[in-house]
């Protein structure tokens, strides 16, 4: 009998609980169960009515159904006070208000991108070597092979400075500093400023850098060269250039040309990472982009940094990079990267 | 140089390949074509000639370069030989004297007669025309067509404008410059010359600047008859000096300045002789007065096969590098197993090693054939930069401090020198600058750092830094150096953001104090009022504070802060490592003292004090919570120092804290200026 009595009660709460449409609703609902004065304690009253096994077994039972009946009670209380908070505005946080930034500074894209370099052939295992930025006529011309009193040496477009000395126009005296003091096998690259004779525009600039590539060893040829040249632009460049296959040679076209300190000498051509060597504005319609002069290390180079050339034969590589940076960020002016402006920095 | 398709034609029997494939050819194999352009019929080639390769600046030896690219035939006529039977020979008109061969090793002259100097005719004109030379008459027009054909300049003489000595063949010397000399050349522009110049004269003077230009004396007029051609041979040192001195360069020079093969001289006389009785007719006169010193032998070179094929990591067929050798010229015979010995041209001065021979083989069999091959070599991991690593960390560090990495140039102008009171005795001074504000080198990288201040105005809060090498006469270490600056900040944030890069780079020995005398060399930049120096160790190695007024002033700017330092001394107090400290047992106690004192007291002595009473060591660390309070007047200012104790043994006890706040106290208060308020 009061078993039946119980459930009936268990079962009517919980669909009036569950069934309130505000708080105040529900707290009546809370005060006709659950209070002393409530169908719940006028249950427990009854007891007093029932033999003494009966009245623990219904007090039992009856507590049971009180807990969850609170239970159910305060989800419903909770349910519907959030509700209430939701439809008056206090919790609507604007999750569009803008993103405070914090005042971190950006780095040069030269940083970037001499980082980039360096982390390629470091793990072709080049060391990263530095050198001076004013050099002697020996290590800039002499040891370099450069002949005295001929064209050859103009085209550097050297600044000079009082004492036989000089601004370096390219990375190659770092071959021969390097070699001075290291014997093959050895593979580094030199990154660093140089400077010329330029008149600045979009595309020249007194100062700028380059990236001087040097391996000597046993036997390294041109196709070795041809390989590494590959992989580093395959890799600097993502999938942009057209050869999938690692050293595949399909990034880059030798042409010959002529440096004193390198026999054979080339220029390098990358296919242009824009059109994929279709032509387009960016090479010129010619599909291929100039970005590196290169060659197999003239023995008397290796001569005067102290290396036997008979021993030992390498490839080097004048790599520059001002040119290498706008072709990767679609960079058009070199200016913009000297002078510190903040609206062209703030993209790094 | 300009090339006329239709001229490179003429020397081959079979149709070249149309002139756009003709110039990628020339692209891969040889030299570099900068363009293409159609000229009437024609198509020229503008083909940047390298500076070791002078014999092809000419169509003989462009074709030359094509036919071996080509595997085709050319053929070079040779001038028409003149019978010498029953002719007046050149001797007779014209002798040739040369007073120092090192000048000129061979001198070549060739008379023509009976001629009539008119317009060259319209096939001649329209050639030189297209290939960038202006047309003038028949003579010197030839004289430059042979030029453009062969590579040698030539030079045209009217006879009987020449000094009659006292024998019947006028006198032709070769000389270097009297004191005092000077020409009038063919323009009409006088020059000076130096006694090291080297002169074509007559007995009464000078004629010519020798392989550079014709002077006004002799020059080829509309009566000339009789002329005399000159095709020699100069020192390239001496014309490219003279070309220098006097600013003047021509098509000439150019070429002598490479360096001419001697041995061409004969031939672009013959050649130039026979378009003038050509074209203005008369006669060619037998020989030449032809003075040639120590021909050079031709030079030999053994070339190992398999030497080259591993320079060139691609097997090398014995019977193609012949070929390709044999169409520029070369030959060669076998010299023993796997050897060849070949003989080099005269007109190729640029090969004279093996590597030279390998390049030939090389570029005409086509560096695409040659398939990319890694290196096999051990895998070592290369060396550390420690340097280069160190720069990158004070980069990020500093970047994390807010400011933003710049290259800036490495030059500076003298105005930049006034506007920041450097003396430009000190400094290096490029002799050869390409204009006046790139004239000195920078020597403090501070100097461009804030010229960018100027132009970055709407960035209220802009913060720049550079890490580069500057340059003075006593500085030929060449340091690399650390400058920043910071717009709308304190003294306190610079300091702060100074002392996170050094503890991010592990410099423990790291401070920033105060200067200790008014001659401190780095701070002319700075506000005397608002300056420090930075140490390491006991190293100065740079300075740090508000940017001086005047210079503010000049550049126009709201006073930044800023700094700069000597990167390579801080990277030498860089720990290598990073070592673990105990992590501490005992839980921290917190005390502040608020101290009274006069305004000019630095708030680091007061620290010293207490540090200097705490025997027992229980100052962890401290920290100035706000910013010095002034009274009214702003002779006194109060500071609130907050220690922060800790002991490594144990829990301090309050009695403890108590005593070491006593002591504290006390030590401070033992400057009578000072008040600790209570």
């Amino acid at each position: 009998m009061q078993d039946l009595d119980l459930e009936k009660i268990k079962v009517e709460a919980k669909g009036e609980i569950e069934n309130a449409g505000d708080l105040a609703g529900l707290v009546l609902i809370g005060k006709k169960y659950l209070d002393k004065d409530g169908v719940l304690g006028e249950f427990f009253k009854s007891l007093g009515k029932l033999s003494k096994e009966e009245r623990a077994e219904a007090g039992v039972k009856a507590n049971e159904i009180k807990q969850y009946l609170a239970a159910v009670f305060e989800a419903k209380s909770g349910e519907l006070e959030a509700k209430n908070i939701e439809q008056s505005g206090q919790n609507f946080f604007d999750t569009t208000l803008p993103g405070v930034a914090p005042a971190v500074g950006h780095l040069h894209p030269f940083t970037l991108i001499e980082r980039e370099i360096g982390e390629i052939f470091s793990g072709m295992g080049f060391e990263i070597a530095e050198s001076r930025e004013i050099e002697t006529e020996w290590y800039n011309f002499d040891a370099l092979n450069v002949p005295k009193d001929h064209p050859a040496r103009d085209e550097f477009d050297t600044l000079f400075m009082e004492g036989g000395l000089c601004l370096r126009p390219h990375t190659s005296p770092g071959q021969v500093r390097y070699m001075e003091n290291h014997q093959p096998p050895l593979r580094i690259i030199v990154p660093g400023r140089c400077f010329r004779r330029d008149a600045v525009d979009a595309s020249h600039m007194p100062n700028f850098y380059q990236v001087e590539g040097l391996m000597v060893d046993k036997g390294i040829s041109v196709a070795n060269f041809k390989a590494v040249i590959d992989e580093f632009f395959r890799r600097f460049f993502g999938g942009a250039a057209d050869s999938k296959k690692a050293g595949g040679g399909g990034n880059i076209r030798l042409r010959p040309s002529f440096f004193p300190f390198t026999e054979p000498s080339f220029e390098v051509d990358l296919r242009c990472v824009n059109c994929s060597g279709s032509g387009c504005s960016a090479c010129k319609g010619t599909g291929w982009m100039e970005v590196m002069g290169a060659g197999m290390v003239h023995p008397a180079v290796l001569k005067n940094s102290g290396v036997d050339p008979s021993r030992w034969q390498g490839f080097a590589f004048g790599i520059g990079m001002d040119r290498l940076a706008m072709i990767k960020h679609k960079i058009n002016d070199i200016r913009l990267f000297y002078g510190g402006n903040q609206r062209f920095l703030n993209q790094f | 140089m300009l090339f006329s398709f239709e001229w490179l034609q003429s020397f081959f029997n079979k149709k070249l390949p149309e002139s756009h494939q003709l110039a990628r050819l020339v692209l891969s194999r040889g030299f570099e074509v900068e363009g293409i352009k159609k000229t009437g019929k024609d198509w020229l080639l503008d083909i940047s000639i390298l500076s070791n390769r002078p014999d092809c600046l000419s169509h003989i030896g462009m074709a030359r370069e094509i036919g071996a690219i080509l595997g085709l035939k050319p053929n070079f006529a040779k001038p028409k030989a003149v019978k010498s039977k029953n002719q007046i020979a050149a001797r007779s008109l014209i002798a040739v004297e040369i007073q120092d061969q090192k000048i000129c090793p061979r001198y070549t002259a060739m008379a023509v007669a009976q001629t009539k100097v008119k317009p060259s005719p319209g096939w001649m004109a329209r050639r030189l025309e297209a290939c960038g030379l202006r047309a003038i008459n028949n003579v010197v027009d030839a004289t430059n067509y042979a030029m453009l054909e062969t590579g040698q300049p030539l030079h045209a003489f009217d006879w009987d404008k020449l000094a009659q000595g006292r024998a019947k063949a006028k006198k032709i010397i070769v000389r270097t410059a009297e004191k005092g000399e000077s020409i009038k050349t063919l323009d009409g522009k006088i020059f000076d010359l130096q006694p090291w110049m080297a002169l074509i004269a007559d007995e009464s003077g000078p004629l010519a600047l020798a392989g550079i230009k014709g002077g006004k004396r002799a020059e080829i007029d509309a009566d000339s008859s009789t002329i005399i051609l000159e095709s020699a041979s100069f020192d390239a040192r001496t014309i490219r000096h003279t070309v220098r001195h006097l600013g003047l360069s021509t098509d000439a020079s150019y070429r002598f300045e490479r360096n001419i093969d001697a041995s061409g001289t004969l031939y672009a006389a013959q050649r130039a002789a026979e378009l003038i009785a050509l074209t203005g007719g008369g006669r060619v006169l037998a020989g030449a007065a032809d003075k040639y010193f120590n021909p050079a032998k031709p030079k030999k070179v053994i070339l190992n096969l398999p030497v080259a094929e591993t320079l060139l990591g691609a097997p090398i067929q014995t019977a193609a590098a012949k070929k390709y050798l044999e169409a520029l010229g070369f030959s060669s015979r076998k010299a023993g197993r796997d050897e060849l010995e070949i003989t080099v041209p005269p007109r190729r001065a640029d090969v004279a090693i093996a590597q030279d021979i390998v390049e030939e083989i090389g570029r005409i069999f086509g560096y695409e054939k040659i398939k990319p091959e890694f290196p096999c070599v051990e895998i070592l991991p290369p060396g550390k930069n420690y340097f280069w690593q160190q720069k990158n960390a004070a980069r990020d560090a500093i970047a994390a401090a807010g400011y933003s990495e710049t290259r800036n140039y490495s030059f500076i102008s003298a105005k930049d020198c006034q506007n920041f009171n450097v003396e430009t005795a000190r400094l290096l001074e490029i002799t050869n600058p390409i204009n006046a504000d790139l004239r000195f080198l920078r020597p403090a990288l501070l100097i461009n750092l804030l010229k960018n201040f100027c132009a970055n105005r709407e960035f209220e809060n802009l913060r720049q830094f550079e890490i580069g090498k500057i340059f003075a006469k006593d500085r030929r270490d060449e340091p690399t150096m650390l400058a920043g600056a910071a717009r709308n900040s304190s003294f306190r944030e610079v300091k702060g953001a100074l002392e996170f890069l050094a503890s991010r780079l592990r410099v423990s020995n790291f401070a920033i104090v105060p200067l200790e005398s008014e001659k401190d060399p780095c701070d002319d930049f700075f506000d005397s009022s608002c300056r420090a120096r930075i140490l390491a160790g006991k190293t100065h190695i740079g300075a740090l504070g508000r940017l001086h007024g005047r210079i503010a002033l000049n550049l126009g700017i709201e006073p930044p802060m800023v700094f700069e330092m000597d990167f390579g001394l801080l990277a030498k107090n860089i720990a290598e490592k990073i070592i673990y400290q105990p992590l501490p047992e005992h839980p921290k106690s917190v005390r502040d003292i608020s101290v009274d004192m006069p305004a000019r007291t630095f708030s680091g002595d007061v620290v010293e004090a207490a540090r200097a009473a705490d025997d027992s060591r229980l100052i962890e660390s401290f920290e100035i919570p706000g910013e010095p309070y002034y009274y009214p007047g702003n002779k006194n200012k109060n500071i609130l120092f907050r220690f922060h104790l800790r002991s490594d043994e144990k829990t301090l006890s309050g009695q403890e804290i108590e005593n070491w706040q006593k002591n504290a106290i006390a030590a401070i208060e033992r400057n009578p200026e000072w008040r600790v308020k209570k």
